[in-house]
């Protein structure tokens, strides 16, 4: 629809919505005291920037005020938020980042990373997927158990150590390895994170999208890794272990 | 005109509050004896559509209160299509739940892009014939009457006509209750300097769902922010008195926002709202001065 076939109830919507998202570039309205403006852009502007500092903390802290201010405003002067929901904006802001994101010279290497770190723990807090905890049995031989990954769980590597980013720490180099983590949403529904070491992340990754017995998993890790299959099998079993008892992997009961 | 309290009213009475995350564990502990609010009201948006903690939480409450619905985003008056989905999502909602009642704001929050507030709908004449539309459109959707809250506002851009004119013929025209907001009266009689007691008798509603009560904040003489973050004034309590006189003791709900006191601190309102409604039951036989229009159902 063309701009002069708008009702004009509407017209006087679309410019007052331009206003609020970018005052710098939009026309106050004539009608109305600027000050009664600059109200609604402020209650908007600051509601949207909080639900998305609550839900990325670190992320929010490693950029100055200035910076913060400029990407949130940039955000925010889109039509970004297609969802009725609060608690979808920091996953549209999120998709901002993915597609607008351009760096300058301050900004720390990881802020991505970051970002999209804390943007999963929170998306977790609230997938509506679900595990029958109580279906889960007491995990006797983890050799004979075949194991999934919970479909609460987010493996992921990252360039930078994610979860241990500080103000202080945010513009090292990366390490020479990658960051294994897999986030988490336990029986208590609590969202942890656990840091792996390259073994137990390419365990994980076996296990994505496909259940496995857990002897013929650790021995074709033994197999990649060119080890003594029995230690593998003898090391790897605490290590289902303690995957199993942090909820990250669950037993597959479709396969026993 | 004939007001009657809204048919869909039947399930719920008294005096409630909204519920708050901040409120969870405080009803959840609260001693059988102590005063419990009558029903609670939640906004669907914030339960719909979560996994993990929340629909645990969901199933303890649900048991134990009767529930009303109160949406934030449907975004009744913005100049973009309806989220039918979202409708959709909602009604699923409200029937999975056994909830009757469900209102939402006079008001829109954006347009293909929400900005997660309530914005202003100008009152004109087209936009009243645009908004009803949309309602109808929504009850038809939900298989309920619903109802419109007047909102809180602080200017009114493209205004032709009255506010009072634009709610009226918005409730006459898309056939649904007033979902009435005593606080918000006060505070526009504030921000637009007109009379809050003219106005609410100015309202002509078929039905009312049920009433809003809260507190707010008056930063100059002539702004208040609609905040519920604060106890009900004075003046907004003899506006409930005045409005319990014209419809009778309607259901009212406690909103609190920000700066959620203690549950036993809150609850000191809902039994203030109980306290008025028993007053006016006691009056009510041997009050003679009723507006002509009002029927006490």
């Amino acid at each position: 629809m063309s701009e002069t076939a708008l009702p004009a109830f509407q017209k006087v919507q679309r410019a007052f919505l331009d206003y609020l998202r970018n005052p710098e570039k939009a026309p106050p309205l004539d009608d109305i005291p600027l000050d009664r403006l600059n109200l609604y852009r402020r209650l908007t502007y600051n509601s949207t920037s909080e639900f998305i500092s609550n839900a990325l903390p670190t992320f929010r802290k490693l950029l100055s005020q200035a910076r913060w201010q400029a990407l949130t405003q940039d955000f925010f002067s889109m039509p970004r938020m297609h969802s009725p929901l609060s608690q979808d904006i920091a996953g549209a802001f999120i998709t901002y980042l993915q597609e607008n994101y351009q760096a300058e010279a301050d900004d720390p290497a990881c802020l991505l990373e970051v970002a999209h770190f804390e943007w999963t723990q929170y998306a977790l807090r609230a997938d509506v997927a679900e595990v029958d905890w109580e279906a889960q049995p007491a995990l006797i031989d983890p050799l004979n158990t075949v194991f999934a990954l919970s479909p609460l769980a987010r493996p992921f590597g990252y360039r930078f150590p994610v979860h241990q980013m500080t103000v202080e720490n945010c513009q090292n180099a990366p390490p020479e390895a990658p960051t294994y983590l897999v986030a988490a949403r336990n029986r208590d529904d609590k969202v942890t994170t656990t840091a792996l070491n390259a073994v137990t992340a390419r365990l994980i990754q076996l296990l994505t999208g496909q259940a496995q017995r857990g002897e013929q998993l650790l021995k074709q890790i033994a197999a990649e890794l060119q080890q003594d299959t029995d230690r593998v099998l003898q090391e790897g079993a605490s290590m289902l272990h303690t995957l199993y008892d942090k909820d990250i992997l669950i037993t597959d009961q479709s396969s026993t | 005109m004939t007001t009657t309290i809204s048919s869909a009213r039947q399930h719920i009475h008294g005096a409630g509050i909204g519920l708050r995350s901040q409120l969870f564990a405080a009803l959840q502990e609260t001693p059988t004896d102590a005063p419990q609010p009558d029903f609670l009201e939640i906004a669907p948006e914030n339960w719909l559509a979560r996994g993990g903690k929340r629909p645990k939480t969901w199933a303890y409450f649900r048991e134990r209160y009767p529930f009303v619905c109160h949406g934030l985003s449907l975004s009744l008056g913005a100049p973009a299509p309806l989220d039918e989905n979202f409708i959709l999502q909602v009604k699923q909602f409200l029937d999975d739940n056994g909830i009757e009642i469900y209102t939402e704001h006079l008001s829109y929050c954006g347009d293909e892009g929400h900005l997660h507030d309530l914005l202003p709908i100008p009152f004109t004449e087209e936009a009243v014939h645009y908004v009803a539309k949309r309602i109808r459109r929504t009850q038809d959707l939900l298989e309920r009457r619903i109802g419109i809250e007047n909102v809180s506002s602080y200017c009114a851009p493209g205004k032709e006509m009255e506010e009072t004119d634009f709610i009226n013929a918005v409730l006459a025209e898309a056939d649904c209750d007033l979902m009435l907001d005593v606080n918000n009266i006060y505070v526009n009689s504030v921000n637009h300097g007109f009379d809050a007691s003219e106005f609410l008798s100015a309202l002509q509603p078929k039905g009312i769902a049920y009433i809003h009560m809260a507190g707010h904040a008056q930063k100059q003489p002539d702004l208040i922010i609609d905040s519920h973050g604060a106890d009900i004034i004075d003046p907004v309590w003899a506006l409930l008195k005045q409005a319990y006189t014209r419809f009778g003791n309607v259901p009212t709900i406690i909103e609190r926002d920000f700066n959620i006191p203690p549950l036993a601190e809150l609850m000191k309102e809902v039994t203030q709202v109980k306290a008025l409604q028993a007053q006016m039951a006691g009056t009510a036989t041997s009050t003679t001065q009723q507006p002509a229009e009002s029927v006490y159902v």
